[in-house]
């Protein structure tokens, strides 16, 4: 699962930039993308986004099957305004949201997790928040396997997921399988910090390569910037008299 | 969302955040982080576990009352903000603009209403208090959320949320139900956990009455 997730991490295109460089970057254009209204500035937000991915060389197939995760939620958020503000408001709403997921996919499909703490670290973000953001990462793949485990047990034993809230049962087997995974993570977390100690663990965590911005992450933040530039002159009308 | 709507939901959240973050900070030794991060593990993995609601509808838990009593409010906060960062960064979840307001929804309003009604009780009445907790920090947390895109809808003139009209009873109606669930699931919990493996009960840091004071 944590292959799953990391896979293309460390086999892309954009793998070796700065993760503070593009963990910057994506947030301005983020946080730019989201103030757009103008039906351009959305187009060529989504335009630049579907660029990115194609340009991260992560595969199509990776990014839609996470981008499917999320659409439900932008199918909601879309519906919700088709039914009181029209079609053109639920388009763009939906437009806004997919380019800024996929910007975001690409962010995280291209840089391995501890980078990304790492970069957090560099913005000062407390050590508590990026240790903890640490460990709990790892044991999510962990506890992710130990729920797969009891999963296939329950079914072998006959349980379908009940019907509704008056189902006894299935709420006894769920709140006992949710307690398992507590009893077992107990276990785990005391063999995991036994062993940490041994490593020599003070509550620190140090990496051997520094980060170091080169010539190519300047080129990655000018692009970003460039099109949010684009981005805020399409909403202001500036660009449409040219086009 | 809408521009003002989510920024205002980083300024509601992050001093509580920080503040928390400032008190367990404090207080923890470098063993207690792997054992946060393994409840925070924990909850996360507990959130994909769907149980039934009824017409053949899912709900899944919420954990911040799971949270509290495992750690005390302020562990709470600092578990629930970690999962949802986590969700955000690792698995786009939400998007990063959206964060702001997942925080305050669930890593400050459920925490916060957990802790003071677990604080109003102090120990006398453990389920019922725990049930009530969990159904509480639910319903206001998704009226909070309602409320939240009711006024993305008033402020941008109908371009982001949705309209109030519609946001709170559908979302009020609908987290009725997932709050009963998220009772049932959390008091089944900490049955379990009293039964099978009482000292998990007493990883938090400080009682919830001390982290409340």
């Amino acid at each position: 699962m944590q292959d799953e997730i990391d896979r293309y991490a460390r086999s892309t295109r954009l793998i070796s930039f700065d993760p503070r460089v593009k963990l910057a970057a994506t947030i301005v254009f983020i946080v730019v993308l989201a103030f757009m209204r103008e039906p351009l500035a959305v187009w060529i937000s989504l335009t630049f986004a579907l660029m990115m991915v194609e340009i991260s060389g992560v595969p199509m197939r990776h990014i839609g099957h996470n981008f499917l995760l999320t659409f439900p939620f932008i199918l909601i958020a879309s519906l919700a305004l088709l039914l009181t503000a029209g079609w053109m408001s639920a388009l763009l709403m939906g437009m806004r949201i997919s380019a800024s997921i996929l910007v975001l996919l690409v962010l995280v499909s291209t840089t391995p997790f501890f980078d990304t703490l790492r970069a957090l670290r560099w913005f000062r973000v407390p050590p508590l928040m990026c240790n903890l953001m640490m460990f709990t990462y790892r044991f999510i793949f962990v506890l992710l396997d130990e729920m797969g485990r009891m999963r296939l047990s329950r079914k072998a034993r006959g349980f379908t997921g009940g019907k509704s809230l008056l189902d006894r049962s299935a709420f006894t087997t769920l709140s006992n399988t949710i307690g398992m995974v507590f009893v077992r993570a107990n276990d785990r977390a005391n063999h995991i910090y036994n062993a940490l100690l041994a490593r020599g663990y003070n509550g620190e965590v140090r990496s051997a390569t520094p980060l170091k911005a080169k010539g190519r992450d300047v080129v990655f933040a000018i692009a970003y910037l460039i099109s949010a530039t684009i981005l805020v002159a399409a909403q202001l009308g500036v660009l449409h008299w040219t086009l | 969302m809408a521009p003002e709507v989510w920024i205002l939901g980083f300024i509601l959240a992050l001093p509580v955040v920080a503040y928390a973050f400032y008190r367990v900070g404090r207080t923890v030794d470098e063993r207690t982080v792997p054992f946060m991060a393994l409840l925070a593990a924990g909850i996360f993995v507990a959130q994909m576990l769907n149980f039934p609601v009824g017409g053949g509808t899912t709900g899944h838990l919420v954990g911040a009352t799971l949270a509290v009593l495992l750690l005390g409010t302020w562990g709470g906060v600092v578990v629930m903000t970690v999962i949802l960062t986590i969700q955000c960064l690792v698995f786009g979840d939400g998007g990063i603009t959206a964060l702001g307001l997942n925080l305050l929804n669930m890593a400050v309003i459920a925490p916060l209403v957990t802790g003071g009604i677990l604080y109003v009780f102090r120990g006398k009445f453990a389920l019922p208090a725990t049930s009530a907790a969990a159904w509480t920090s639910v319903f206001l947390g998704a009226f909070a959320a309602a409320v939240e895109l009711g006024l993305s809808y008033s402020i941008s003139g109908g371009e982001y949320g949705m309209a109030m009209s519609l946001a709170v009873p559908a979302m009020l109606g609908w987290h009725l139900f997932i709050g009963i669930g998220e009772a049932i699931i959390t008091v089944g919990i900490v049955a379990f956990l009293t039964r099978v493996a009482p000292e998990t009960l007493k990883m938090r840091i400080g009682r919830p009455q001390e982290a409340l004071a």
